[in-house]
């Protein structure tokens, strides 16, 4: 299946369909770097399906496609990493414009920590205890992008999803007919069993963690590296409220609340960071699980703020990185709404 | 410039409004043993003759750098301290009112609740005080010139109203001559050769279409072309059609022309008014109007009566040499926290921001900023500081109050 990825990279890049190729590369130490790839020659050094994610693709993007630009870019990432800049490109982080995002059925992630310390096995959706919880309970895992490629139910095919991707396929003479009836029946099976997943891992959360006592009690654990916001793309502020001298207390209110209570926690602000990262950036959350996989303290960041997400974006009828048309909730004033939040 | 930190603060009784129900007294009692409170008194009423002069003696005689008075809503007096403290030679923002009428006293009917209930509030004032800075009003002199959009009966007959009485008018037209929907007829024969003479301080542009719109009452920037043209007051004449089924509808492109404006418009599409009966051509938005058949169908002697009331309208309060007061309580953009995700631009309807392609930031234009805060509280990446309003001024308030 890398094979026949590679060779729609390089279909592309000789045929002009695209300038430029952005995917994971095997780099030095069994690490996967992102390139940029414009000599076709480079391309054996792509490697689309690295077993863990070390940088969020959305990121990678975003970090030189801030503005429109001159040139094609195919893009090959995961379905939440094309999902997130789907929500990037909303707060013009990331511009969609010249970019072909082409995804897979995503066989998942296994955690950095396992992968480092070569106690893993390929990813595999059949095989679930391998996977990052996230991953594990993920049901984005295809579909997402221009076009992706179909691995299952029979050999690897390329199918379009949106009208340039579908014209991509067109222009290197590829097939873009139904889906076929197995990887209809292969992704309806596996969704069943991830929403499943989904809805038991929700419910554990709930379980274990309702109230101010059990929030308390889940980012008890927080050393307050911030990893989780460094590594979310969708987290993309050059200052994050938490760190803005402005929010904090003078000397003067500590003491008075240690005299008060009998005492302070310091540093302060732990759960107001969660709380307020979740208020900021959850709707938009495309559960990639990045957060998570990247907490030194093994706090389930990613599946709390997943959670969150799929509440709060209900209560507006939002999906994160479904429709770069589709207005961010909290950008969009409806003078009539949300009655039943009244009182 | 730092300013001192000697507090004063003063409670008002409001006649019986406020004293007849919480115990003003143990209020003041309780702020006065606040650190830098200098002093903390009661007082009858303190909008009174008597009060304003009572605080200007007390603000000049103890030396206070900041006032809090506990009082009614800033929507009543908030003007009438802020004026206490320049007679007093105190920078009127380091003054902060505390409502304790509306908010306490006509909601809150046990006098222990209500009492405790001000001692927070005025407690989170006195800390904000605290963190307050002076601000500068500018004063512009505001631009007694008119801009007329549509050359029609209605547009050149404000025209010619307004530059008998003296006024520079600049009118627009979109197509190549002036007359609009009665272009031939007789009746527009004669302002029309008026208002292409030159003469008479009409200036007018055919063949143009304004394609922003920026400013305020007094202050007003077209842009059209490469052109700007600057006004105090905007009309709106640009007629209306016949629609399919038999009714009216604005003029094609108006649509896009209140969108420039910000126009709230109605369900027919036509601009919303200030007040149907009271003044039935004035826009919501202070110094637009709307005149002929723009405001609605309407017969040629009508479109004049309605020009007649506008250019009166605008000669009577847009006066030569009236001066208008800038609002400093501004927003700013810091340029380092900017992600450029012009987030602000789509919330601000004033037009005061603006997006810097080539540094990627939004920036905000001190003179039309209204502060309004619409911005600050959008921006998702915390860029945008409302000054008097600042994260800093509203912790220390809060956490004053909470204590
Ligand atoms: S919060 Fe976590 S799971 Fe959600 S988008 Fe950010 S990194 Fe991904
Ligand atoms: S938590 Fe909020 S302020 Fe901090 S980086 Fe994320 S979105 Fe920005
Ligand atoms: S990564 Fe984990 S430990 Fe670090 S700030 Fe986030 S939750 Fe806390
Ligand atoms: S404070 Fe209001 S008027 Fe000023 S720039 Fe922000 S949104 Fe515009
Ligand atoms: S909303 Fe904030 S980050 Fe976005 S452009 Fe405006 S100031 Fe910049």
């Amino acid at each position: 299946m890398r094979d026949v990825l590679l060779n729609l990279m390089l279909r592309a890049l000789e045929s002009g369909v695209a300038d430029y190729v952005l995917t994971p590369s095997r780099g030095p130490g069994g690490t996967f770097p992102w390139i940029l790839v414009n000599d076709v020659r480079l391309l054996d050094r792509a490697e689309p399906f690295p077993p863990v994610m070390y940088v969020q693709g959305a990121k990678a993007l975003a970090s030189f496609a801030r503005s429109p630009f001159g040139g094609k870019v195919l893009a090959v990432m995961r379905p939440c990493e094309a999902r997130a800049a789907v929500e990037l490109s909303k707060l013009d982080q990331v511009t969609m414009q010249n970019v072909y995002f082409l995804t897979m059925d995503c066989p998942g992630a296994v955690p950095v920590k396992s992968y480092r310390n070569g106690d893993f096995t390929e990813p595999d959706p059949g095989e679930p205890e391998s996977l990052r919880p996230l991953c594990r309970q993920c049901t984005h895992f295809t579909g997402a992008g221009d076009l992706f490629l179909a691995l299952h139910g029979g050999p690897p095919v390329f199918r379009p999803v949106t009208g340039s991707g579908r014209e991509l396929l067109e222009t290197l003479g590829m097939e873009t007919g139904e889906d076929r009836a197995e990887w209809v029946e292969w992704r309806d099976a596996l969704l069943r069993h991830r929403k499943e997943a989904r809805k038991r891992g929700m419910e554990d959360m709930r379980r274990s963690y309702t109230g101010l006592g059990g929030l308390a009690r889940l980012y008890g654990g927080c050393i307050s590296c911030r990893n989780c916001r460094t590594v979310c793309p969708i987290c993309y502020c050059r200052l994050c409220f938490i760190d803005m001298k402005d929010r904090r207390s003078p000397a003067s209110d500590h003491l008075h609340r240690s005299g008060e209570r009998g005492g302070d926690r310091l540093p302060g602000g732990t759960l107001l960071f969660h709380m307020g990262r979740m208020a900021h950036m959850s709707l938009s959350c495309v559960s990639c699980g990045m957060c998570e996989d990247a907490c030194p303290s093994d706090i389930p960041v990613g599946r709390m703020v997943s959670m969150v997400s799929e509440k709060t974006a209900a209560v507006f009828g939002y999906e994160a990185g479904r429709d770069t048309e589709e207005p961010l909730p909290l950008n969009t004033f409806e003078p009539d709404e949300l009655h039943e939040y009244e009182d | 410039m730092t300013v001192g930190k000697r507090i004063g603060v003063f409670v008002c009784a409001c006649g019986p409004n406020i004293a007849d129900v919480l115990d003003i007294e143990r209020v003041a009692g309780e702020i006065g043993k606040l650190d830098g409170v200098i002093l903390s008194e009661t007082f009858g009423l303190l909008c009174s003759p008597d009060g304003r002069k009572h605080l200007v003696s007390r603000i000049r005689g103890n030396d206070l750098h900041r006032v809090v008075i506990a009082a009614c809503s800033p929507r009543d007096h908030e003007t009438t301290f802020m004026k206490v403290c320049e007679e007093a030679d105190l920078n009127p923002f380091m003054m902060e009112m505390v409502n304790i009428r509306e908010h306490v006293a006509w909601v809150t009917p046990d006098r222990d609740a209500a009492t405790e209930k001000a001692v927070r509030l005025v407690r989170g004032a006195v800390r904000r005080t605290m963190r307050h800075e002076p601000l500068e009003k500018m004063k512009i002199v505001c631009n007694p010139d008119t801009v007329v959009i549509g050359g029609g009966l209605a547009g050149m007959t404000t025209a010619i109203l307004l530059a008998e009485a003296g006024r520079q008018v600049t009118l627009i037209e979109k197509s190549d001559s002036p007359g609009g929907f009665l272009s031939g007829d007789r009746r527009v024969a004669e302002p029309a050769r008026t208002v292409s003479s030159g003469k008479k301080g009409i200036k007018m542009l055919l063949n143009t279409q304004p394609e922003e719109i920026v400013g305020f009452f007094g202050n007003f920037v077209l842009s059209a072309g490469n052109m700007e043209i600057k006004a105090g007051a905007v009309v709106l004449a640009t007629g209306c059609i016949a629609t399919e089924n038999g009714g009216f509808a604005p003029a094609e492109d108006f649509g896009r022309l209140a969108e420039l404006l910000r126009l709230p418009l109605d369900d027919e599409g036509f601009p919303e008014r200030e007040h149907a009966s009271l003044s039935p051509l004035a826009t919501p938005i202070e110094g637009v109007y709307v005149t002929g058949c723009a405001g609605g169908p309407c017969f040629p002697e009508e479109a004049v009566a309605r020009s007649e009331a506008v250019a009166g309208a605008i000669l009577s309060s847009l006066v030569p040499g009236r001066e208008l007061e800038t609002e400093p309580r501004t927003s700013v953009i810091s340029e380092t926290l900017c992600r450029g995700c012009k987030t602000c631009l789509e919330v601000c309807t004033y037009g005061a921001i603006s997006f810097d392609a080539e540094k990627l930031v939004c920036g905000v234009n001190g003179v039309l900023c209204r502060g309004c805060g619409n911005c600050a509280a959008a921006c998702p990446s915390g860029a945008i500081r409302s000054r008097h309003f600042t994260p800093d001024q509203l912790r220390y308030q809060v956490e004053g109050l909470l204590r």
